[in-house]
């Protein structure tokens, strides 16, 4: 069967590969395999903003998925920007194959608070759930705590649970029927 | 919230229109990408964008407000914003004089554009919704103005709605009171030129010539006193429908001129020497005895004689 990869971007903690890993086996049910780590694309780097465009990593991940690959989902510490917006906290491909998640803003040091790793992990799993969410067509929800609702800031992502609501869980099951 | 309205994302730079439309997309737009003007207009011929995001600089061709003004001409109803990476002060405020809803630089914060773009979308989702409502109110009005148990006024009621959608010309004869206009409005507003004009003009307050240029219009100089060109009552009803009061008062020369708009919806301003042509419904009443008029019989009831 098609398998989803995870896979790191630069330098990741496998830590936080597991806990993607996790979030995911949760909610769907594909073999999950790891790819070995990526080197971030040195076009991806923005001097000027120094931050790296999500475009180009995510076309790197496109052209690096295995042929059984049914999802590619990248986990980066990279800081993540597409040209009109300041920030990404991740970002995919509606109803593609291609997820990506950075973990630069989800660390409580970027907001200049002491380390949290159960805070980070949990951010981690909800981001995960929610790029992943958009591969199987989910677009973002008016529930408040479900993972696809839209996160413009750190305290959004916190609003959020770990879960899909009722609605989005249903569509995914949907989406997966028809694989 | 219909999130299927579209959104058109115009960039010579194609990975800012890429990474855009992916991010609209993930909050369940549809969204179109153009990679200058003349695409730009050849897509919103198409499509009805609700929302469009232009940058500024454009190089060759058109640039970001040429682009903006002339697909608010195609789509008056699109909001444009302006994204730009150099803002001035001076394009900011040119943006806003030519039209553009929002003048935004890029980089961005995602919270400001997802709250932008929804407010714009709750907006238009008012918009329709009053739209829909003022059309429920439309269809009402002839219930609720015109009150009858009478099975002859209700069979004049089913007339008006069989002919609202006719651009034919229709007559209402009947007394004074019985609600001739009343009914013409039940006609128009039951039409589909209820979103269109009605205007009223009642022939028998005016005089000849001051009701011929209160029909017709007047151009600059036509008489003392016609110090510029004036728009007739014709003309402001062009789309809609002109209901003309006490018909059966005007004066022969009048009845001729009014022939020629009934047969070829066209006339002259007075004291012009151009053309005007009007897409404009006639309604027409008189409470004077048709008989006497035209030697025929009539019903001595309200009624209806559409001509063609």
């Amino acid at each position: 069967m098609n398998a989803l990869y995870v896979v790191a971007i630069g330098s990741v903690p496998e830590r936080a590969l597991q806990w993607a890993e996790e979030a995911a086996a949760e909610w769907l049910p594909l073999p999950l395999r790891r790819l070995q780590a990526l080197a971030i694309p040195e076009t991806a780097y923005d001097t000027k903003r120094r931050q790296y465009q999500s475009v180009e990593i995510m076309k790197m991940l496109a052209q690096s998925a295995p042929r059984d690959a049914i999802r590619v989902l990248g986990i980066t510490e990279a800081d993540l920007a597409i040209p009109a917006l300041s920030f990404l906290f991740g970002q995919a491909q509606l109803n593609g194959p291609i997820a990506l998640v950075s973990l630069c803003r989800l660390h409580q040091e970027f907001y200049g608070l002491p380390a949290d790793l159960d805070l980070l992990r949990e951010r981690t799993g909800k981001e995960v759930l929610h790029e992943l969410g958009h591969t199987f067509g989910l677009t973002h929800c008016s529930e408040r705590e479900c993972a696809m609702s839209l996160a413009t800031h750190i305290e959004g992502v916190d609003a959020k649970s770990d879960r899909y609501c009722a609605r989005c869980g249903l569509q995914l099951v949907e989406r997966f029927a028809s694989l | 919230m219909k999130k299927n309205w579209p959104i058109l994302v115009v960039d010579d730079e194609e990975v800012m229109c890429e990474s855009m439309a992916a991010w609209l997309r993930e909050d369940g737009y549809r969204v179109d990408t153009a990679p200058n003007g003349q695409k730009a207009l050849d897509l919103a011929k198409s499509t009805d964008y609700v929302v469009c995001f232009i940058d500024l600089k454009m190089p060759g061709g058109m640039d970001g407000i040429e682009t903006m003004m002339e697909v608010r001409r195609i789509r008056p109803e699109a909001s444009v914003i302006i994204i730009t990476a150099y803002a001035t002060v001076d394009t900011a405020i040119q943006a806003m004089k030519e039209g553009a809803l929002e003048y935004i630089v890029k980089p961005c914060n995602p919270q400001e554009i997802s709250m932008l773009v929804s407010r714009i979308m709750k907006f238009k989702k008012l918009e329709s919704e009053n739209a829909i409502l003022r059309k429920r109110l439309t269809r009402q009005y002839r219930h609720h103005d015109i009150i009858t148990k009478n099975p002859r006024m209700e069979e004049i009621l089913a007339l008006t709605q069989e002919i609202a959608s006719l651009r034919s010309t229709a007559l209402i004869r009947g007394e004074s009171g019985t609600g001739k206009e009343l009914v013409a409005r039940a006609i128009h507003f039951s039409g589909n030129r209820s979103e269109k004009p009605f205007i009223v003009v009642s022939c028998a307050a005016l005089t000849e010539t001051l009701l011929e240029s209160e029909l017709f219009g007047y151009e600059k100089g036509a008489f003392t006193g016609a110090n510029g060109q004036v728009k007739g009552k014709f003309e402001l009803a062009d789309g809609g429908t002109i209901f003309l009061d006490e018909i059966g008062d005007i004066s022969p020369k009048l009845q001729a001129d009014l022939l020629r708009v009934l047969q070829e919806r066209r006339f002259y301003r007075v004291g012009g020497n151009q053309e005007v042509e009007v897409d404009v419904r006639i309604i027409a009443a008189t409470n004077r005895t048709w008989r006497r008029r035209c030697g025929k019989a009539d019903s001595g009831r309200i009624c209806f004689i559409a001509s063609t």
